[in-house]
């Protein structure tokens, strides 16, 4: 049953989001072909606007993908869809399960069209070198990775945010959009500063992050320093986003009031 | 499948009025003596009544064994054509009583309302 | 054995407005019956409450003597009043989705009676008009085999012509054996069919019994008793 819910959520996710995904696609191939445009006015004129377009194209998809997801939620689960779903014969949690996998599993598609779509419109030669230069170096390879593992955990914990928030307000009986925005936006102001504050606290072990907080612009961060705000700031978004997950699970888990 | 127009009233009990309905039709020879009646669900739905209330009917038909249940093919018209007529004549009797009070009421004598029979019957 | 369905002691309020109250009910196999109320009299939230669709404040709703869930949801068709269809599925896919959820769903079933419908499979439910949505998932919950089919104001502002077509669709379709509760204000379009009724209003099951013996006992239509029950005599 669980895979079948999947399915659906993921077809109804997905089925708008292939146009932007397309857009974003048809944009990164014109950058790379404009590459070759001769020095003429539009060539030259393309290859200024198309940078612009291609980057928001890109900012669209991580964009619409969240807005798909939550969308979706609400209105499968709240609003007038919520009497197909809660009356088929499967479990609230099960329920739950399937928005929260088939929200992962389109939040990956669209970093990875994303990520293609950047390898597409402005991967070069002088990059590659660059590139190149920072892996040879072990510990900015391992950085690098981290900065792109945060990035999808940051964007994955917005969108849980987002779910935990559209749970929380649909508790009540009035103004639920309200609340679940209020409730979402409070959650995460409230839970970057604990992550913040976590950071804090390590610099009480950990003299190099201490000393991110204390000093001067002056004073450069070390790799190691990086190193160990990567791994915490990960390992935090880890546990925030299994956290909120189980939560609002055991939220949704106690029933719905359906307008 | 014969088609038979119900028609009810909503102050009495509709299975009442359903075995009424029902043994006009069938001393009338729409169903006729020996035929096989639709279904209990294929009645109910062309009386837009509740089947349960269908079969009650039935029930009361078959125990004045106007109809009968053959087990695997239904529900079938007695053959008894003694019985048929014998239902008949109490059908009438009761129309003929109906007429005769119906006219006392407006003070019209029997043998007068005989003659207004006669005369307006046709009509 | 345990009744269809029973509620017990059920309890309901949004914001401290109390709209069900300690209502008890038990529901038998094999009936058709009316659950008759004014509008806002409890009938829609007693009927959410089963399908799982609000919470419980207090008291315990059993099917076939287990509390509500998955095993419950696999034998009651519910028809809401709102349409429910994601409008951006056809037909077809509609009726692929029904026969993967519910293992009592009878394709053919559902085929023969859209045919009556003169509609195509192919059509995006975005495309139809609400008369005819609403008809669609007439369809979709008549050709369940279910043991007990929930419909709420199955007839509110529908024509005559289509009120009958809606009648006899519930008529033919219902598995035997199993029950139909029917909610309606409109008593007198559908009084015909019932067994039982069940009045409620102001939240509390005021009159329960089988329609022939109001009937017989008032000389009235369950409309006509109804009626004098929850209304000020308007005639005279």
């Amino acid at each position: 049953m669980l895979r079948k819910l999947i399915k659906y959520d993921l077809l109804w996710m997905n089925r708008t989001l292939i146009i932007f995904y397309i857009i974003t696609f048809v944009f990164a191939i014109l950058m790379r072909l404009g590459e070759n445009l001769t020095d003429s006015v539009i060539g030259s004129l393309l290859r200024h606007i198309l940078p612009g377009f291609v980057i928001g194209a890109m900012i669209n998809v991580i964009i619409n993908a969240a807005i798909r997801i939550w969308v979706r939620f609400r209105q499968n689960c709240y609003k007038d869809e919520a009497y197909l779903t809660h009356t088929l014969p499967i479990t609230r949690a099960q329920l739950y399960d399937s928005k929260v996998i088939a929200a992962l599993i389109s939040t990956v598609i669209a970093v990875a069209v994303v990520i293609t779509c950047f390898f597409i419109a402005f991967w070069n030669n002088d990059m590659y070198e660059y590139f190149c230069s920072l892996v040879e170096n072990a510990d900015m390879g391992f950085i690098i990775g981290g900065i792109l593992v945060t990035a999808l955990l940051e964007i994955i914990y917005v969108i849980a945010v987002g779910l935990f928030g559209l749970v929380v307000g649909h508790r009540r009986n009035n103004n639920r959009v309200l609340y679940s925005v209020v409730i979402g936006m409070i959650l995460y102001f409230t839970l970057q500063a604990i992550l913040l504050a976590v950071i804090y606290c390590i610099g009480f072990f950990d003299d190099g992050i201490k000393a991110m907080f204390e000093s001067s612009p002056e004073n450069a961060i070390s790799l190691d320093n990086y190193r160990t705000l990567i791994v915490s700031a990960d390992t935090a978004y880890l546990v925030l986003n299994v956290c909120l997950y189980a939560l609002g699970k055991h939220y949704f888990e106690k029933g719905v009031n359906v307008d | 499948m014969q088609v038979i127009q119900f028609k009810f009233d909503n102050e009495r009990p509709i299975y009442l009025q359903l075995v009424e309905q029902l043994r006009v039709a069938i001393v009338s020879g729409a169903y006729a003596a020996g035929s096989r009646l639709p279904s209990v669900r294929e009645l109910a739905v062309m009386a837009k009544v509740n089947p349960n209330t269908m079969q009650k009917a039935l029930t009361e038909l078959e125990s004045d064994r106007l109809i009968f249940t053959e087990r695997t093919n239904g529900k079938f018209v007695t053959n008894d054509q003694r019985l048929l007529d014998k239902i008949k004549t109490e059908l009438a009797s009761d129309l003929v009583q109906k007429y005769t009070s119906d006219m006392a009421k407006i003070g019209i004598t029997y043998a007068d309302s005989i003659k207004y029979l006669k005369q307006l019957g046709g009509q | 054995m345990a009744a269809l369905l029973e509620c017990k002691h059920l309890c309901k309020s949004f914001d401290r407005r109390v709209v069900l109250d300690d209502v008890n009910l038990k529901i038998d196999k094999g009936k058709i019956i009316g659950l008759l109320g004014k509008n806002g009299a409890g009938k829609s939230t007693l009927i959410k409450l089963v399908n799982d669709l609000l919470t419980i404040d207090s008291g315990q709703i059993l099917f076939k003597g287990k509390p509500i869930g998955v095993n419950s949801k696999a034998h009651i068709s519910y028809l809401p009043e709102r349409t429910y269809l994601d409008k951006t599925m056809t037909i077809k896919q509609a009726f692929k989705m029904f026969s993967e959820f519910y293992a009592d769903f009878d394709l053919e079933r559902a085929h023969a009676l859209l045919a009556d419908l003169d509609l195509d499979e192919g059509m995006k439910i975005a495309k139809m008009s609400k008369g005819m949505q609403e008809k669609l998932q007439l369809i979709l919950v008549m050709s369940r085999d279910a043991d007990l089919y929930i419909l709420d104001e199955p007839l509110g502002g529908v024509d005559p012509a289509t009120r009958d077509h809606i009648l006899d669709t519930i008529l033919s379709n219902f598995k035997e054996g199993s029950s139909v509760i029917i909610s309606t204000h409109l008593i007198s379009d559908v009084e015909r069919i019932l067994d039982d009724v069940i009045f409620i209003d102001k939240g509390q099951i005021v009159l329960t019994g089988s329609a022939d013996k109001l009937r017989a006992k008032h000389k009235a239509s369950i409309n006509d008793i109804f009626r004098s029950m929850f209304y000020a005599k308007k005639t005279h």
